[in-house]
């Protein structure tokens, strides 16, 4: 146990602990409106007023980043879940069933795979419309591959344990095997893949903003913002390093949180 | 006696390699009769495991039944599709594993476990189901059951898992259980209390019980009959009294000579030499030719036929030739 307590992991912890902390209170509070502009103090330098300053509209960007919180929390939630639900379904059949069926589903995963996942997701956006909803969609799609895989090894391990063959035995079908017996002792893998998928979806989400076919203005979007602050790369640099460092402070939150657990399995295992 | 539960034909089940089928199980035929208690007896590798998964349709995936037959209640139950099996399974036949420790899922509670098989197989409300559960966590010899239905198998000892384990087998008063090896992985003391058990479900319940064990000594406490199992093939079958102490075939003889008594203090203990064939090296023929003292040249070419000599029935060329003594029937 005292492997849990590990550097990373208290990092990751406190990293995501800030990050909800803000993004819950923008839902109450945030210091100017975020979308309300003010030409008067375009791309100002931090101040007390401005803590992180502000952008080209004259709009406060902390007030922009905390809502672009609850966006980023959105879709790395959604997009969690999209994933983790078609992914369970296909990675336990694929598991559980084995033979032709797992062949059939694993070469479409395979399929799935081997095309970029990004230009999978442009793709769908350029088809439908950009957008929130497609996008939650479009990364949940994305997601869909890792999450099989990881569901089905842990299926096809837990099929081989005694306690499994022996629920077979007391007359019990593949559903209720799934669901009782297999998917809760197959949980904690399932969850650092769900954890470590939440920063894949943030920078999924960030990299569809920037490229213009995310999250639509004026809807806050860190990526988005990391777009519109790269005209004054020179002249603010400020915004363009505020916006960095909170996604990549989201990413690596999530990611040692990911690590953490997974450590702390293996001391049990 | 009275019509068979449970009738094993000349059952065939193979392995599938990549080089070929080979058979774990050849022409095993015998049945079980409503109310006994049948020992399934042989060294490892014999196929005794083997045959309780073919009655239970839990084979391993690269198994399966060539040929013949399993009559279970006038229905065969090789050519029966899984849903039907699931019906069967639990409920009319349930099976004891030889692992407590492992066969028990460490996330549910034990008493759920239990209560699952009525959950699948009966429709009682909740609380009938917790009782029943409790009654028999009680009838199985688990102190403080109440509390205990609320345990999870990591805070159990292996006696008392093993318990939990016979209280799944049980519960939905199945008219045949098969144990395979039920105390194998068991120490000394908890091995006979489970013994007893065993002895008390054979007089309270009419259950027919399929015992299986590579210990003879067990086999004699709570068995009716007993089939001796040697690579795959029944060599020798009868009653537990006649088989332990009028063994006919040459591998029987060798099983009860290595079991040690205060009669051999001092004796280097008997062992029968060499080992079971692997299943690759399964020749035509008797498989135990190669270990036995008495082997003639048709051992190494033909299996013999079953035939009854006094009272139980031999595979073993020594009894094929005139000197068979007519003997009625085993049953």
């Amino acid at each position: 146990m005292k492997k849990s307590q590990s550097i990373p992991w208290r990092i990751g912890i406190v990293l995501v602990i800030c990050l909800m902390t803000m993004m819950i209170i923008s839902f109450f509070y945030t210091p100017f409106g975020p979308n309300e502009m003010n030409t008067g103090s375009r791309l100002e330098a931090p101040s007390f007023s401005h803590p992180f300053g502000t952008d080209n509209f004259g709009r406060d960007i902390l007030s922009r980043v905390m809502q672009g919180a609850q966006t980023a929390f959105l879709i790395g939630t959604s997009s969690v879940f999209i994933g983790l639900m078609f992914g369970f379904i296909l990675g336990a059949s694929a598991g559980y069933f084995g033979g032709w069926v797992d062949e059939i589903i694993m070469r479409f995963i395979d399929a799935m795979l081997a095309f970029p996942g990004i230009l999978l997701a442009i793709m769908l956006i350029s088809v439908f419309e950009p957008g929130l909803k497609n996008t939650i969609i479009a990364i949940g799609i994305m997601s869909v591959p890792g999450f099989t895989r990881i569901i089905r090894s842990s299926f096809i391990q837990y099929k081989t344990y005694d306690f499994v063959k022996a629920s077979v035995a007391k007359g019990a079908g593949a559903l209720r095997i799934i669901y009782h017996h297999i998917l809760p002792n197959a949980f904690s893998p399932i969850l650092v893949a769900a954890t470590l998928s939440f920063s894949g979806a943030i920078l999924g989400e960030s990299g569809l903003s920037y490229l213009g076919l995310g999250v639509q203005p004026p809807d806050p979007s860190w990526g988005r913002m990391l777009k519109e602050a790269q005209p004054f790369i020179v002249t603010a640099p400020w915004y363009v390093i505020i916006v960095g460092v909170i996604i990549t402070m989201m990413v690596l939150g999530f990611n040692l949180l990911g690590d953490g657990i997974r450590d702390k399995q293996d001391t049990k295992a | 006696m009275s019509t068979p539960l449970l009738s094993i034909e000349n059952l065939d089940v193979a392995f599938h390699f990549q080089d070929g089928d080979y058979n774990a199980i050849n022409h095993v035929s015998f049945n079980v009769y409503p109310n006994e208690v049948l020992g399934i007896v042989g060294e490892s590798g014999c196929g005794k495991s083997l045959t309780s998964k073919a009655i239970m349709g839990i084979l391993p995936e690269n198994a399966s039944v060539k040929q013949g037959s399993i009559t279970f209640r006038e229905t065969n139950l090789v050519t029966m599709k899984e849903k039907q099996w699931q019906k069967i399974r639990g409920d009319a036949i349930s099976m004891i594993s030889q692992e407590p420790m492992t066969s028990l899922n460490p996330l549910l509670t034990v008493g759920k476990q239990i209560a699952e098989v009525l959950k699948q197989h009966r429709s009682y409300s909740k609380k009938e189901m917790k009782e029943k559960t409790i009654a028999l966590m009680k009838e199985v010899g688990l102190p403080r059951a109440e509390a205990l239905y609320k345990s999870y198998p990591h805070q159990l000892s292996g006696g008392m898992r093993q318990r939990i384990v016979i209280a799944i087998a049980l519960i939905a008063s199945p008219q045949l259980i098969i144990a395979d090896e039920p105390t194998t992985a068991l120490d000394v003391t908890i091995q006979a209390q489970i013994l007893d058990l065993f002895k008390n479900i054979k007089n309270t319940r009419n259950s027919s019980l399929i015992f299986i064990s590579h210990d003879l000594g067990v086999i004699r406490q709570v068995c009716d009959r007993v089939v001796v199992m040697y690579a795959g093939r029944v060599v020798e079958q009868g009653k537990v009294a006649d088989i332990l102490y009028e063994p006919k075939h040459p591998y029987t003889k060798g099983l009860i000579q290595s079991i040690p008594d205060h009669t051999k203090r001092g004796q280097e203990l008997y062992t029968i030499p060499g080992n079971v064939p692997g299943l690759k090296e399964r020749k035509r023929g008797c498989p135990f030719a190669d270990r036995c003292a008495h082997r003639m040249d048709i051992c190494h070419t033909h299996f013999p036929d079953e035939v009854y000599v006094e009272n139980q029935a031999v595979s073993c060329h020594l009894y094929t030739k005139e000197e068979v003594k007519h003997v009625s029937t085993i049953h």
